[in-house]
């Protein structure tokens, strides 16, 4: 599957291209200077000076972004301004706490809280949708659709909030805040995530079921005699996984702020609790590191669904190796 | 045996329907209603109608089948003297695919795109029968009755990696595979081209023959249901107004409508009449009135026709049809006027002049693709033709023929790689902005698909008023005068200006964009395919609508069809065209009583058609 | 048409739940904009005990700073609103005549303007606004920015999809054949075909803005405290969700009820009944 394989790919990773280009003109290229921003009323201007030349702030912009491209492709984000005892803002010492390391713990707990957040939303959205789309209009469809549009769209922090005050005010059972990682202390971040996204991701999964169920060829199989079980699982799910992959693949956009938001809510410490701050801190070699493992997600998300497709759907396969 | 008076339920008849009615489920509309059927063993019904007619409705209910938002509300069909629709879920769908199937109108969708053709065979066979051993056996019988390849690489192709005709192949190997006694066909081939249809049809002629099968095919066409069938029932606002032996029906019709329609199919190879528009538009399922859902358009309309929907006669043994004043009917014969051609006025001033002039053309369609190169796809090469000033010349071809992509060249809409194209002796521009004014203003396009041919956010009026407006032609007082004259020439009334697209039938759709066109005033009319998305007793009218137009304006018509009875009702001049290039031009005369090129002739021998004692009969 | 024609025509365009929805939606929008006028107390003042419990003359209690939590939550509606509802304006005008341009333009314009907003749409929201406000600052503009580098690629999108349906209608085609000049061709042809899905596209994505722009407060990069805001609100009362929830709960069921009274009004919005019988037969 030569050619669309290799124009997906040049897709793809031109998109990885264009991320880094706009986190690094987005922190760089902007008005105002960054070193003073980060010392704000502490500022001397040996400070500056040091900070100017730690960032590379006195080179070529072409050289900077060069330098900072072929870094980061080795994982090496630079040194962090605000965090770690060498920092600028607590002392003139060279270096503050290397990017990567401070990536590192938190990435491990936002993959936890993230993926099980995903997994549950994947098999909820996709049972009650495929339910909903084979029960069209009967009560407990016009129930999940009803349900579904309290949640839809609704923010985080808003449903996140009434879930705090409902099981650890009203009825307390649970931590209010989850600053480790224990099974307790996800099952309130992972609620909220998975009942903000619902709302639309099981919407978009009984839609596309159902395209499946009215296309002529399912109507055909019915008049062929073929048996509803059958038609289900040969017919009609196969050629639904596309389509519903495609629903989870833009889904991860919103999933992806919902991660941050969600963190900073009940302080859980991933990087969406450290993006936030590092923002707020204008430590911008952080901030520059969470903005491309962020964005990472929703193209290399996308990539794997189109390429899922791809493996199911024979036309496009053909296509493909044509 | 045909439905009789007396036979309801005779034995020897295989599928019988009786008094089936469908509804929405709401029940706020009725789609068919009192429908009486009856196939003998080995017998071929045709059902006709026109779209909208329910036909396709019946069809689905002979399966015990109703589409999504309606249900089958009242009636029986009975399957070897079982009622089918009283059947468990399950029961019924075993009888369905084994005993009784059902071949669906386009097979592009109809066959699951990610399932090869062998597995959709074995699926069936494992699904219908307990016998195992003779599986491959039977598929490579079906495939080969079929006139598909048997061998085991073609078993696993994907449906989308075989031609339109092969499609539809599978689909009725599918629906024969399991021996069924009778099989529904919905419009087969339908979207065909007509070669492919004539092989198509050649293929189910033989397999009933052979495997003595009981057939219903449902087709719009009447050329192929007559060449097909032995029994015939025509539809019309969900009922059958007239049924019996398709010879009775289509020698000696009676009702009203089944006349009508019979008047209004353009003959190809037969010297014939005119054809004929049936007033009005086809009814929908919920503007049914109470009475005979065809008195409104029917010219022996009385009183009576419209207190209840009149009950069946039978003025012969097997021949039915519910009409009150069919022998009032009867006894008007028919005023059609014999196909002339209009050659005379173009003789009158003693030369020839040609308008458009049309040298070597080339066109093609590029499409580059990243990293995939450009890829040329010729689809016109080396045309060449003139067209006569005040005549109407017609470009006929099947799909791919290069016909529409020619009459875009000339429109300004597509650039031609080669060649000269000459409007009035000055080169015509590739594109249409490049054109001078006039030029612009002079030649005029109707496009093909009246769905997409007006703008649904436009009222009548302001699509019409805008070439107006835009060649400056009309002062800006005298416009709203000028829309109503236009409205007038096509034959619409002037409360249509008000009216957006979605509140008009087909017909009108296209007398609204010919009403546009005729706005610029132009002298040179492209039609493209123009009457190809209409049902035949509209399609008619168009035609007499233009050949009015052309002959009271002296208008130059170039018009593009696939059609070969339109192009011989309408044309005076024919150019033949296939895979891009022009293998035959002639006058009409020539084209279809002496076709000199292989090609032609088997275009004029693939055409499924009337025969010359069908009703009117042939003019002498 | 005559007017109680129209007027039926109009009620029916929404279901009974629709109606519902829609006036959710209007009164949160009408508190936003007429709350910091008719606040009791000054919003700004110390009025009580920091997450002072409810009573007479402070009826959802104190925030974390002891001010009145039910003036703060009348004061804080209008400035996300107004920044939202800039932000799309600034980011749907874009959006639309870029959008309409690749849709009649095809070619390297159409790929150039598809290309680049697929991958801006490739940033989740969120992180974009969030980085460009750590990149520029937290002022009124930068947040109008921000949200309108979200909504240009989206709209243009949703803009280019619809009109590439007409693109190649027949009446499009007739009208170039005429010779009409592009300009109508875009505006006048095509615009009216794509309303409709910018008018949903609007009715989503106005509401959705507000929220982004108070999820951003709420992270802390929105407007900055002293002011108040909803998001903010919610933000500085978290560590007090346990012990004073009345603090947080104006702006809870506030943006809440937009949401919600958004969906519903989407969702009880009637298309036209009749096409779906011609579906039928």
């Amino acid at each position: 599957m030569g050619r669309y394989l290799l124009r997906r790919s040049a897709l793809a990773i031109a998109s990885l291209f264009a991320l880094t280009t706009l986190v690094f003109v987005g922190v760089n290229f902007l008005p105002g200077d960054p070193a003073t921003a980060v010392l704000g009323k502490s500022a001397t201007p040996e400070k500056v000076a040091s900070i100017q030349k730690a960032l590379g702030l006195n080179k070529p912009i072409w050289e900077m972004y060069t330098n900072w491209i072929t870094h980061a492709l080795q994982l090496d984000f630079g040194h962090s301004l605000t965090y770690g005892t060498g920092a600028y803002g607590y002392s003139d010492a060279v270096q503050g706490t290397a990017v990567s390391e401070l990536i590192g713990g938190s990435l491990k707990n936002t993959a936890i809280l993230a993926s099980v957040s995903m997994i549950l939303l994947i098999i909820v959205s996709l049972s009650l949708g495929v339910y909903s789309a084979m029960h069209r209009g009967s009560i407990a469809d016009s129930g999940v659709q009803f349900f579904g549009l309290f949640f839809l769209g609704l923010p985080e922090f808003v449903l996140g909030a009434l879930i705090i005050i409902a099981f650890a005010f009203y009825w307390p059972i649970l931590p209010a805040i989850s600053l480790d990682v224990t099974p307790k202390n996800l099952v309130l971040p992972v609620l909220t995530l998975v009942l903000v996204m619902m709302g639309s991701t099981v919407r978009l999964v009984r839609v596309g079921v159902i395209e499946v169920l009215k296309t002529n060829y399912v109507v055909t199989a019915r008049l062929r005699g073929i048996p509803e079980r059958r038609i289900i699982m040969r017919y009609v799910i196969p050629n639904a996984i596309a389509p519903v992959m495609q629903v989870f693949a833009i889904a991860t956009g919103l999933f992806v702020g919902g991660v941050v938001v969600v963190e900073y809510l009940f302080g859980y410490p991933g990087i969406g609790t450290g993006f936030v701050s590092a923002a707020s801190g204008r430590d911008y070699p952080v901030v520059q590191a969470y903005a491309v493992v962020l964005g990472c997600t929703y193209i290399v998300a996308n990539f794997a669904v189109d390429l899922i497709a791809l493996l199911t759907n024979p036309k496009m396969r053909a296509k493909a190796t044509s | 045996m045909p439905v009789t008076q007396h036979s309801a339920t005779g034995n020897s008849n295989l599928l019988v329907a009786n008094q089936l009615q469908v509804q929405g489920n709401d029940g706020t509309f009725t789609i068919i209603e009192g429908v009486d059927l009856v196939i003998p063993k080995g017998r071929t019904l045709g059902i006709v109608g026109e779209s909208g007619s329910g036909k396709t409705t019946v069809a689905m209910g002979l399966l015990g089948f109703s589409r999504e938002g309606t249900r089958i509300s009242a009636g029986s069909v009975s399957l070897n003297g079982e009622n089918i629709l009283s059947l468990s879920p399950a029961d019924l769908r075993a009888r369905r695919g084994r005993d009784i199937s059902y071949v669906p109108q386009d097979p592009s969708t109809g066959l699951h795109p990610g399932i090869r053709i062998g597995v959709a065979l074995r699926e069936m066979l494992s699904v219908h029968t307990n016998n195992v051993e003779n599986i491959d056996a039977r598929i490579e019988q079906v495939l080969r009755e079929t006139q598909l390849p048997t061998d085991a690489e073609f078993q696993r192709r994907y449906p989308f990696e075989l031609s339109g005709g092969q499609q539809q192949r599978v689909a009725i190997a599918l629906a024969l595979v399991c021996r069924p006694s009778v099989i529904i066909m919905d419009e087969p081939t339908t979207g065909l081209d007509v070669t492919t249809q004539a092989r198509l049809i050649e293929v189910i002629r033989d397999l009933v023959r052979v495997n003595g099968t009981s057939l219903v095919y449902v087709s719009h066409d009447l050329g192929v249901v007559r060449s097909l069938a032995d029994d015939v029932a025509v539809m019309y606002g969900g009922r059958i107004v007239e049924q019996g032996p398709v010879d009775e029906v289509f020698m000696n019709p009676m009702h009203p409508y089944t006349r009508g329609l019979l008047e209004a199919v353009p003959r190809a190879l037969t010297k014939a009449f005119k054809p004929r528009a049936i007033a009005g538009d086809a009814v929908e399922p919920w503007d049914w009135p109470t009475g005979c859902p065809f008195a409104p358009r029917c010219s022996h309309h009385s009183p009576e026709c419209d207190v209840s929907m009149p009950a069946p006669v039978w003025p012969k043994e097997s021949h039915m049809l519910r009409c009150i004043n069919f022998e009032n009917a009867l006894k008007q014969k028919t005023t059609l006027e014999p196909v002339e051609r209009k050659n005379d006025h173009l003789d009158a001033g003693g030369q020839k002049e040609n308008v458009l002039t049309i040298n070597n053309l080339h066109a093609n369609y590029s499409r580059s693709k990243l990293l995939k190169g450009k890829k040329i796809v010729d689809a016109v090469n080396d045309v060449s033709f003139d067209v006569e000033a005040g005549s109407c010349l017609a470009i006929v071809g099947e799909s791919g023929s290069g016909k529409s992509t020619t009459l875009r060249c000339i429109a300004g809409l597509h650039e031609p790689r080669l060649g000269v194209m000459e409007f009035k002796g000055e080169v015509l521009a590739g594109r249409a902005r490049q054109r001078h004014g006039d030029i612009r203003r002079l030649v005029q396009i109707v496009p093909q698909n009246p769905d997409s041919s007006l703008n649904p956010k436009m009222t009548v009026g302001e699509i019409i008023e805008r070439p107006l407006a835009l060649y400056s032609r009309v002062p800006k007082e005298a416009r709203h005068q000028r829309v109503l004259e236009l409205l007038e020439l096509v034959h619409l009334r002037p409360a249509m200006g008000a009216r957006y697209a979605s509140e008009l039938s087909g017909g009108e759709k296209q007398r609204v964009a010919i009403a546009r066109a005729l706005a610029a005033e132009p002298s040179l009319l492209l039609c493209d395919e123009v009457v190809s998305a209409l049902d035949v007793a509209v399609q008619a009218s168009i035609l007499e609508l233009l050949e009015e137009l052309r002959n009271d304006l002296g208008m130059t018509l170039v018009f593009v069809t696939h059609d070969l009875g339109v192009v011989r009702s309408i044309a005076s001049q024919v150019v033949v065209m296939k895979n891009g290039q022009v293998v035959e031009t002639g006058t009409t005369k020539e084209i279809f009583e002496n076709p000199r090129d292989t090609y032609t002739q088997e275009l004029l021998g693939a055409i499924p058609h009337l025969r010359p004692t069908d009703y009117p009969g042939a003019p002498e | 048409m005559s007017s109680t024609r129209k007027k039926q025509r109009f009620r029916s365009y929404f279901s009974v739940t629709g109606w519902i929805g829609l006036s959710m939606t209007l009164s949160v929008l009408l508190i936003a904009l007429i709350g910091p006028l008719v606040t009791p107390q000054n919003p700004d003042d110390l009025l009580g005990l920091p997450f002072g419990v409810s009573q007479p003359g402070a009826l959802f209690g104190f925030d974390s700073y002891g001010r009145d939590s039910f003036s703060r939550f009348l004061a804080g509606g209008r400035y996300s609103l107004v920044v939202a509802i800039i932000g799309y304006l600034v980011g749907a005008s874009l959006g639309l005549t870029l959008g309409l341009l690749a849709a009649y333009s095809r070619g390297w314009v159409d790929a150039a303007l598809a290309w680049t907003s697929e991958v801006l749409i490739g940033f989740p929201a969120l992180v974009l606004m969030l980085l460009l406000v750590a990149g520029l600052g937290t002022s009124f503009w930068v947040l109008v920015v921000a949200l309108a580098s979200v909504n240009v690629p989206r709209i243009l999108r949703i803009v280019r999809a619809s009109g590439r349906e007409v693109r190649d209608a027949a009446y499009v085609e007739v009208a170039e054949a005429r010779g009409e000049p592009r300009r109508y061709i875009m505006f006048k042809e095509i615009f009216p075909s794509v309303l409709p899905a910018f008018l949903v596209d609007a009715g989503v994505r106005i509401p959705a803005s507000i929220l982004l722009v108070a999820s951003l407060s709420f992270l802390g990069l929105g407007i900055q405290p002293p002011a108040s805001d909803w998001g903010l609100i919610i933000s500085e009362n978290r560590v007090a969700l346990t012990v004073q929830p009345l603090a947080v709960m104006g702006p809870i069921v506030a943006l809440a009820l937009l949401m919600i009274g958004v969906n519903l009004a989407l969702d009880g919005f009637k298309g036209n009944k009749s096409s779906y019988r011609r579906d039928i037969s």
